[in-house]
């Protein structure tokens, strides 16, 4: 059986079919928890808010325009559902960047990570993302997990595609020196070794 | 413009091999639960007695109590539009039991708004 679109769905659901947004649930689902997780860093709060959104959607599905993406759609509402929650925590992560990387050191850095057990360095890696601050954390998650465009990614955000350049440069930097953190200890037990 | 390229890939390659984060199995079955809810509370009221019945029913009743009327009064069928000259209020000869019912038909009448609105209120 051919895969129905996603605007297909869509038509069904508006036209009283609920099983029709059952399928787009389960389609989008892990997608639109991935990001929020990501900003949220609490499973339960996630789970509760990844649901809020596909509720949400449900709700205002009349409102989305057939020329937009329906994942697209759904990021803007998880993300400011995140965002939300986060202001009502009150708690926002901040990180030190490393402003210079040279060359070098961007060497053993990528050594480093090579040394490292494919399930340590997974761990390392996510535990690094978990330290950006959140909306940091949202658009690396966007950006290469969910391959979404710089311009796709300022219209979920609602900032400009300049700021979102600027803060993908400073994301991959704070990430390279939380990184580093870790692999630092183990270039250098690796060259006691050698 | 190489580097950065480089630099871009290799974060690629490193943040996608950490994998997906996944939502509980009971993620989908959570959502559908709470859109069926949704959908249930959002049945709107639809009144058993439309508004046009309603509006024919107020008509019939109101004919028959002035055909009653009518009768009461000793109105012939001759046509005669002179009394158009006198027009006097005709004293209406009612039993006490016409007007008991008259009353409570249209007490029953003026509480139907109200009904309305508090069962439209249930139903929000």
């Amino acid at each position: 059986m051919s895969k129905l679109s996603d605007l297909i769905l869509i038509k069904r659901t508006l036209d009283g079919n609920t099983n029709a947004f059952g399928i787009l649930v389960n389609r989008h689902q892990d997608y639109i928890y991935n990001v929020v997780i990501k900003m949220l860093r609490n499973r339960e709060e996630a789970e509760e808010i990844a649901q809020d959104t596909f509720i949400k959607a449900y709700e205002v599905l009349a409102s989305f325009k057939a020329e937009a993406k329906f994942p697209t759609w759904l990021f803007k509402i998880a993300y400011r559902k995140s965002l939300d929650r986060i202001k009502k925590n009150k708690r926002s992560t901040t990180l030190e960047l490393v402003e210079n990387l040279t060359e070098d050191a961007s060497m053993d850095f990528e050594n480093g990570l090579a040394i490292m057990l494919m399930e340590e360095r997974k761990e390392i890696i996510k535990n690094c993302i978990q330290k950006l601050p959140e909306i940091e954390a949202a658009i690396i998650t966007l950006y290469y997990y969910e391959e979404q465009s710089v311009k796709e990614i300022a219209e979920i955000t609602n900032l400009s595609q300049d700021n979102i350049k600027v803060k993908l440069h400073r994301s991959r930097k704070l990430l390279y020196s939380s990184l580093e953190n870790h692999i630092q200890p183990k270039i250098l037990s690796e060259n006691g070794k050698a | 413009m190489e580097k950065h390229k480089a630099e871009e890939e290799f974060f690629k390659k490193i943040i996608k091999e950490t994998g997906r984060e996944k939502a509980s199995p009971d993620f989908y079955k959570n959502v559908m639960r709470a859109i069926e809810a949704k959908q249930t509370s959002k049945l709107v009221y639809k009144p058993l007695i439309s508004q046009n019945v309603w509006i024919a029913l107020v008509l019939a009743i109101s004919l028959s109590v002035f055909g009653l009327f009518l009768m009461t009064t000793g109105f012939s069928m001759n046509w005669n539009f002179s009394f158009m000259n006198y027009i006097s209020v005709p004293k209406i000869n009612l039993s006490s039991t016409m007007i008991y019912a008259i009353g409570f038909i249209s007490l029953f009448f003026l509480q139907i708004p109200f009904l309305q609105n508090f069962m439209r209120d249930q139903y929000k």
